[in-house]
């Protein structure tokens, strides 16, 4: 078990390591016997009893740097990950063609590649599994998608049949015919998009006072919002808009559990990291759990467990300490070699941990937010969690899967031009059936109509009660009362 | 102010008034509001805890779980965000909501002008009232409060219909109208209204004048006869100081002068810029003409407007206004004064009006000169006095 592990890890600042095993083991045994709850009135007692004994003992609103959701708590997985993966393949593949042959045309035209390819995991785990479309039986969920991850929408939109190959080839051409806005742009597209989340910084906020919103109809006995949750995606170099923070103690005030906030922390700005010298998760873990959120970190997948399980001295989440964003941007944008040398390599016994892994093992070790299996796990602690909003920092990869054309990279923002090679590289790594000979032609792709993965995709949205993104373009008149009501009133003067 | 006699009046109302969300940025006791408090309710998730300080009072602070009004504390883009979700409602919840933000005028566009954009964009539905307006019609409150552009920055959003009323009657003619559009027919426009804090005397609606206020103006004030005449126009407060304008002109100055209330600068050039679009692109039929040019086709110019905004709004229906046109605005930092002090200040008095109107006339060679260098000295107009602009 998780804590048997941890009560043997020797912390670096330990001057009587026996001492702390038992106070350890002590935490162990009620933890076993009472449970969490306990345990935590416990820990809170010792605290505040310190405290008024004068002791200072200064405030940390961090956890470790490791997922919140211990992997013996994930609850089981109910898709089929073989064709979601498949599913998700062709989706990374067109929304990547779609912005790479409107730069074939024309560099005016620009795009982003490489927001959708390090958050597509996270959107698809929504899209299978969570996301309620509004039908006879429910409301449906607000999901307020980041703006720059569009292509990738506008890609599964594609899958579903609600966009046409014409459309996506005009994708930031929508002067002369059927294109499609860069951005969600409810204007530009009244029956689609239902939320402008750019600029940066607007999506959070608009999406709190949403969610606020929400509660006031059902107070006010207008509508049933019950059942309804609001979910932003937002980027975490975003989060450095004031907007983003600006105004979380309010759902913390008003108790708002129907909304969740899932930050896509590929570590990566415009221009650089996010955090070069530091750590953006932590940053907001701390910002976040300060203003009274449940923060739900999702920050190692699945391939980590075993290393993890098997790190009973703690070196490994020693280094996952001591490494800052810039390192692992680094290693993300190198190669398992590198990684070998550079992340495992810093502590002999890690080193020796990780020998008889394969660079190409070692290249796979995924990020949180690039495994379905703990991105669901978070999703559904968020549905089911009560009392507070929730925010779910998922570490990713910025540009995953573009490999040397932009994966991990500073330029990834910009990254709009991918050559053959580059192409071949992305289609060979996703498995999308483009032969040599097409592959210049970069066509769009999709299951035959009536394939397993086709059948899946629009079982899983119609058991969710439909398409999304979906707007409504008409939501009913009021009756209005005459002019002359106002007239009486204002005729006297004051 | 009137705008919260009509909003009371509308939650009152059987239908639509459970649809209306007021929302205010902790400012309801600066717009006369405070007594919606009890009637309606301030919105809280948990009720209210505690019996409040002025429980015993007419206007209590109370809040309810049923509260109707959103009162959001010092923050307009949190405000603005609740007018958002309101203002999509119909979209998103199928269920039509007719939200109300009043607010310091200088904090609206200038302030959260991103969110605003972006309200138009998702094709928000309702009503933003910009409150204690005019950058010399709150006098006191100094540089960063008062406001003299917020008009020029409504004139960005294409879908914001932006007025600046002066009488009860045309702000009820323009939120009635707005009401239909919006929630009758369903159009995807919002409303920004300026609302004064200034007290005058109200009256009652003239005949037929409905259009007029809706489509930008209409003449509020016909003038006697004589050789020669001046055209008045006039938005919001200072509307007055341009009826008074005309008076003295007439007693002073024996000149006739018709006034117009212009209750939007911003929609008249849109009308005239769609109309000049379509005589373009149809150069052999039969030219159609734009509402600003219909109201001044038989009048005789010359013409001054007059706002507390910047010279700007009032020039934009420049090149469609039949004859010499002055425009007097309050460009420039404001600062804390009294009205009267401030208008003169920034040169939108009655005696600069009159001066305007008379250089005007001179410039067209329908006066001597003689009589504006006289006129200078009674209206005491310091001709030396520094550019509002450049202090």
């Amino acid at each position: 078990m998780a804590q048997s592990v941890t009560s043997m890890i020797r912390h670096p600042d330990d001057v009587d390591p026996l001492e702390t095993r038992d106070w350890l083991e002590s935490i162990d045994s009620v933890l076993r016997v009472h449970g969490a709850e306990r345990a935590h009135f416990l820990l809170e007692r010792m605290i505040d009893h310190a405290r008024r004994s004068g002791a200072y003992l200064p405030y940390s609103p961090n956890t470790a740097y490791l997922n919140t959701i211990p992997t013996g708590h994930q609850p089981e997985y109910p898709g089929d990950r073989s064709l979601e993966r498949r599913l998700e393949a062709y989706i990374r593949w067109n929304a990547m063609a779609m912005v790479v042959a409107a730069n074939r045309k024309s560099s005016e035209y620009g795009g982003h590649i490489s927001t959708y390819a390090s958050s597509a995991t996270l959107y698809e785990t929504g899209f299978n599994h969570f996301w309620r479309a509004p039908s006879e039986k429910h409301g449906g969920d607000l999901v307020y998608i980041q703006g720059h991850s569009s292509p990738g929408i506008y890609a599964r939109a594609y899958l579903e049949g609600r966009l046409s190959e014409d459309q996506l080839k005009h994708f930031r051409q929508e002067v002369a015919g059927p294109g499609l806005p860069s951005y969600p742009h409810p204007w530009l597209m009244p029956d689609f998009w239902q939320f402008p989340t750019v600029s940066m910084g607007l999506g959070p906020m608009m999406a709190i006072y949403q969610a606020r919103f929400m509660r006031y109809l059902k107070h006010r006995g207008i509508l049933d919002t019950d059942d309804r949750k609001v979910w932003a995606f937002l980027g975490d170099g975003e989060m450095d808009e004031p907007e983003s923070l600006g105004a979380i103690t309010m759902p913390v005030r008003e108790k708002l559990d129907n909304l969740v906030f899932v930050v896509n922390c590929n570590l990566q700005r415009l221009d650089g990291p996010v955090r070069g010298n530091g750590k953006i998760i932590q940053e907001l873990e701390a910002a976040f759990s300060g203003a009274g959120w449940n923060v739900i970190k999702v920050l190692w997948g699945g391939r980590w467990d075993p290393l993890l399980a098997k790190d009973n001295k703690g070196l490994l989440r020693r280094v996952m300490e001591e490494c800052v964003d810039g390192d692992y941007q680094n290693f993300k944008s190198k190669s398992g070699a590198y990684t070998r040398e550079n992340f495992f390599g810093r502590y002999p016994e890690l080193k020796a941990m990780v020998a008889n892994m394969s660079d190409d093992e070692i290249w796979r070790l995924n990020r949180g937010g690039h495994d379905p299996i703990k991105v669901y796990a978070a999703f559904d602690a968020a549905m089911r969690h009560t009392g507070q909003p929730t925010v779910i920092l998922a570490k990713t990869v910025k540009g995953f899967g573009l490999g040397k054309a932009g994966e991990g990279q500073n330029i990834s923002h910009q990254q709009k031009k991918l050559d053959e090679d580059d192409l071949k590289a992305f289609r060979d790594r996703f498995h999308i059936p483009v032969s040599d000979e097409e592959i210049a032609e970069l066509p769009f792709r999709r299951p035959a109509e009536d394939s397993e993965e086709m059948r899946y995709l629009r079982e899983r949205r119609a058991e969710l009660g439909g398409s999304l993104p979906q707007r409504r373009i008409s939501g009913g008149t009021v009756a209005l009362p005459p002019l002359f009501m106002f007239m009486t009133l204002l005729e006297v003067s004051w | 102010m009137a705008l919260v006699r009509m909003l009371t009046t509308l939650m009152k109302d059987k239908n639509i008034g459970k649809h209306v969300v007021p929302i205010v940025p902790d400012e309801a006791r600066t717009f006369g509001m405070e007594g919606m408090f009890r009637q309606f309710g301030i919105y809280s998730s948990v009720g209210q805890l505690y019996t409040p300080q002025d429980a015993d009072q007419l206007m209590a602070y109370r809040e309810d779980t049923k509260g109707q009004i959103l009162e959001e504390g010092i923050n307009e883009a949190g405000s603005f965000c609740s007018w958002l979700a309101a203002a999509t409602s119909y979209s998103n919840h199928g269920v039509p909501m007719v939200p109300f933000y009043i607010y310091y005028s200088m904090f609206g566009f200038q302030r959260i002008g991103d969110f605003i954009w972006a309200g138009g964009d998702m094709r928000a539905r309702g009503f933003l009232i910009g409150g204690t307006a005019g950058r010399t019609t709150l006098a006191g409150e100094g540089l960063q409060h008062q406001d003299g552009h917020s008009h020029v920055l409504a004139s960005t959003v294409p879908n914001c219909r932006a007025y600046d009323p002066t009488y009860a009657y045309e702000l009820a003619i323009i939120v009635h109208d707005g009401l239909k559009r919006m929630y009758a027919e369903e159009e995807s426009i919002f409303y920004y209204l300026t609302c004064m804090n200034e007290n005058y005397v109200q009256p009652a609606m003239p005949e037929g004048v409905e259009e007029g206020v809706l489509r930008g103006m209409y003449r509020l004030r016909e003038g006697g006869r004589g050789k020669v005449r001046v055209q008045l126009m006039g938005s919001g407060t200072i509307l007055r100081e341009v009826l008074a304008a005309a008076e003295l002109l007439e007693h002073d100055f024996n000149i006739p002068a018709d006034v117009w209330s212009v209750t939007s600068f911003n929609e008249l050039r849109r009308d005239a810029l769609a109309t000049e679009r379509w005589n373009t692109r149809h150069p052999d039929a039969k030219r159609r003409v734009s509402f600003v040019e219909q109201s001044l086709a038989d009048v005789e110019g010359p013409f001054i407007a007059a706002t507390d905004y910047m010279k700007i709004v009032p020039d934009q229906v420049r090149q469609w206004v039949p004859g010499r046109f002055v425009t007097l605005g309050t460009d420039g930092f404001g600062r804390s004064d009294s009205r009267a002090a401030l208008r003169n200040f920034f040169e939108v008095d009655r005696h600069h009006v009159v001066l305007e109107a008379l250089k005007a006339l001179a410039d067209d060679g329908a006066l001597d000169v003689s009589v504006v260098v006289d006129a200078m000295r009674r209206l005491e107009v310091d001709p030396d006095k520094d550019d509002p602009v450049t202090l």
